[in-house]
């Protein structure tokens, strides 16, 4: 029997097709890979490539993986873990090495007080043994990239290029920062007068009602940053731009600065070169309504506000952005149940959280509520 | 008169003793008389090699226990093998300093010694060549031996490890097709596709493919060997089209990927291997040198540090310890990692995994820095973060750039004296 004549192939075998390509500068290789890998192995490769390059580096940095990791309770990883690295939380996200961005899980991110602090992304060869690092995120940088993390439903991917500074940075950072430095997206949980009281007790060191301000009391909370109260409707004479309204009933005003990059208060202040107030006003009305009037203003005026600054209260967030801000920032809250919280963000990671406001102490509350209902009660 | 077209059914490719080489030994060709006693048993003298007449072999030889056809088909796969290795080394042989010799070595090892049919219950006896390796994995239903040939040199370990200590990584079709997004396959196939199959069945190729592909993974009990599609999986990607047919538009696919991201027009500019700096690179944060009153401490500081990284730098035992004292050494001389990998003898990508010295500066900077941090000029080191980046940053520039009138950066100069003060490391005896 002979074979019949061969018919032409429109895709013919290209024999200068590039069967290789060469390894991305900022890739590693795993001395000892083992076995031909799986896409669950990724995660475990990677902490052997961190290992063999702090080795190869000569650093002794305390690594606590996944396994003893309490932020890892009650999320299954996937393709990832949270590890320990000098006391600073990394979330590690793996991705396959040709694929162009990676998931971004948002469990570990949603939980108070132990939110992952940096993320480091990986794309893994799992076959040949190679992993790409390139780089870390902070969580602030994070937040800046994807607006609204870790809310929402919609599942959010990261291309490579989003990542910065390789390995280095990631052992830069946890060996020159201290861990409080970076903050992380959530702080913990946000104490309500709704809660039993042994909490609002264990709570009260941290909390500020505003109303003691109508008494002259600020608190050692605002007082340690250096917040005094002024005349209630001294914000008049400051800028014209936030009119104080009529019903003002108390005022405090924290100065703050910034130096080298880093927001200062009290004496730190002292060698800003860029220095703003941030006013925090009490108003009511005669009918019982009250609200919280929060700006941040230059010191001077006629001055710039810094670029990057973004103030929160609350679910508000305003910012100066990249060109900074000829005008105050001004937010408004109505007055409520629960505390409020502020903070003061500066682009470069410096962060300020004052100690929650409330607009009324836990019995005045609960009195209130007492009344409404027609029932009895004790905290 | 040319070369008769039957030749790759009968000739080795492979090894052969040449005295008049560097290495005395070349690829060369070794005939088969069997082989071509065979050939023409089954009337194909002087016939060129083809699919058919592959699958003829492989299923007539195989029923039969024919040796001799076992034979013209090794021979047919050295031919295809070295075409593979031959491309290889044309496209990285020079940027990557690929050795043909050693290249070939891991799939051109076939001396043409008459072995059986290899046979799945009967674990092989001895050295077993590759050629071998390709045959008994054969399968004629999804394509030609040429091309299943080409598939097995992809997933050759030996030669990937190779690659791999040269800086490249070979690459299989599977991974790289499922996870590259549509986005980058439409633009890969736009560059570098060709005309036979058009954008549309591209994409719906594409999509089918990673579909499935995530489905077989999730399905696969044991990962511990390299996944292949048999004809069920390619079936079910296009069932209208036969699955060798659907193979090779997979392939198609697979190679307009990986043109499309060695492409420089088209793909991120990557620098293969470490960047070299220029001299006169990175004299400070601004790209201002430090103000004079604050070199010396800066320079005490980092040469302090570079002295506590040197034995971290030199680490290793055995042949290694010698080689990166020998690297280390030129290292400080000046000389650029091409230099440094011909004095050493070893390729210029196992210089720069084995130098690292942006690392290496990176750690000493960040040393540097601890031990500064807090005094005048470093009081926001640690406690906010661009800060201290532009100050880590600035110092390892410093420490890789070069002081004005010389082309050897700071860490080479400093490294000098400190080098010759440790006792050399003798290499090991062959």
């Amino acid at each position: 029997m002979t074979p019949p004549a061969p018919t032409p192939d429109p895709l013919g075998d290209d024999p200068n097709d590039p069967m290789a390509l060469p390894l991305p500068p900022d890739s590693l290789l795993l001395e000892d890979a083992g076995p031909i890998g799986c896409a669950a192995d990724r995660p475990r490769l990677v902490m052997q490539v961190l290992r063999q390059q702090m080795a190869e580096l000569g650093l002794n940095l305390s690594l606590q993986e996944a396994a003893a990791s309490p932020a890892n309770r009650g999320w299954s990883g996937g393709d990832g873990l949270v590890f320990l690295l000098q006391g600073f939380r990394v979330q590690l996200v793996c991705a396959p090495f040709w694929a162009d961005e990676l998931l971004l899980p948002a469990a570990p991110w949603r939980q108070p007080g132990q939110s992952p602090q940096l993320l480091l992304g990986a794309w893994v060869e799992e076959e040949s043994g190679v992993v790409r690092l390139p780089g870390v995120l902070t969580a602030a940088e994070l937040l800046d990239r994807c607006a609204g993390f870790p809310h929402g439903q919609a599942p959010r991917t990261l291309p490579l290029t989003a990542f910065l500074g390789g390995l280095e940075r990631l052992f830069q950072l946890v060996r020159l920062l201290s861990p409080e430095a970076l903050t992380p997206l959530l702080t913990p949980a946000l104490p309500s007068l709704q809660t039993p009281l042994p909490t609002l007790r264990t709570a009260a060191a941290a909390l500020v009602v505003m109303r003691d301000w109508l008494e002259g009391q600020l608190g050692e909370a605002l007082a340690a940053l250096g917040a005094e109260l002024l005349p209630a409707t001294a914000g008049a004479f400051r800028s014209a731009a936030v009119q104080p309204r009529s019903a003002a009933l108390a005022t405090v005003s924290i100065p703050l600065g910034l130096v080298l990059g880093r927001i200062q208060c009290g004496p730190g202040r002292s060698g800003a070169s860029e220095r703003f107030q941030l006013i925090l006003q009490l108003c009511g009305e005669g009918d019982g309504t009250e609200w919280l009037q929060v700006w941040l203003e230059p010191d001077l005026p006629g001055d710039l506000l810094p670029q990057r600054l973004a103030l929160s209260v609350g679910d508000q967030v305003i910012d100066t952005g990249l060109d900074g801000s000829s005008e105050p920032l001004s937010l408004t809250v109505p007055a409520g149940n629960d505390g409020i919280g502020i903070s003061l963000r500066h682009g470069g990671g410096s962060q300020i959280e004052l100690p929650f406001l409330y607009f009324f102490r836990a019995d005045l509350a609960q009195g209130e509520a007492d009344h409404a209902q027609g029932e009895s009660g004790h905290v | 008169m040319g070369a008769s077209p039957d030749i790759p059914y009968h000739q080795f490719r492979t090894l052969v003793a040449a005295p008049r080489s560097a290495r005395a030994i070349a690829i060369g060709s070794r005939p088969s008389p069997l082989a071509a006693t065979a050939l023409e048993r089954r009337g194909l003298t002087g016939l060129a090699p083809s699919t058919p007449r592959d699958r003829y072999l492989f299923e007539a030889g195989g029923a039969d226990d024919d040796r001799g056809a076992l034979l013209c088909l090794r021979c047919r796969v050295s031919h295809a093998a070295e075409q593979r290795i031959e491309a290889l080394y044309r496209q990285f042989g020079s940027s990557h300093q690929l050795d043909l010799i050693d290249m070939a070595a891991t799939v051109l090892d076939d001396q043409g010694a008459p072995l059986p049919w290899p046979q799945a219950d009967q674990p092989p006896a001895g050295h077993r060549p590759f050629a071998l390796e390709v045959i008994e994995s054969f399968r004629p239903e999804l394509a030609g031996l040429g091309q299943w040939t080409r598939v097995r040199v992809q997933s050759h370990g030996a030669l990937a490890q190779l690659l791999r200590e040269h800086g490249l990584l070979l690459i299989r079709d599977w991974a790289l097709l499922a996870h590259s997004s549509p986005t980058r396959m439409e633009r890969a196939w736009r560059s570098h596709g060709q005309a036979a199959l058009d954008l549309t069945s591209v994409r719906r190729l594409h999509q089918s493919f990673r579909r499935h592909y995530s489905q077989a993974m999730a399905d696969l009990v044991s990962r511990r060997r390299r996944w292949e599609p048999n004809i069920a999986f390619l079936e079910r990607l296009d069932p209208a089209v036969a699955a060798d047919v659907t193979r090779r538009r997979l392939q198609a696919l697979a190679s307009a990927l990986r043109r499309e991201r060695l492409d420089p027009l088209t793909a991120p500019k990557q620098e293969y291997l470490e960047a070299e700096l220029a001299p006169g690179d990175g004299a400070g944060a601004d790209g201002h040198a430090p103000p004079p009153e604050r070199i010396g401490l800066l320079e005490r500081t980092l040469r302090r540090a570079l002295a506590q990284q040197l034995p971290a730098m030199l680490a290793a035992t055995g042949a290694e310890a010698a080689l990166r004292a020998c690297l280390w050494r030129h290292y400080a001389l000046g000389l650029r990692q091409r230099e440094i990998s011909e004095a050493c003898g070893c390729c210029q990508a196992k210089v720069s995994r084995r130098l690292q010295p942006s690392a290496h500066a990176g750690v000493i900077a960040t040393t540097a820095l601890t031990q500064l941090a807090g005094q005048e000029g470093f009081e926001a080191v640690g406690g906010c973060l661009k800060a201290t980046e532009t100050q880590v940053a600035a110092l390892r520039d410093y420490l890789l750039g070069c002081p004005v009138a010389t082309d050897r950066p700071r860490l080479a100069l400093w490294l000098a004296p400190l080098l010759a003060a440790i006792p050399p490391v003798p290499p090991l005896s062959p």
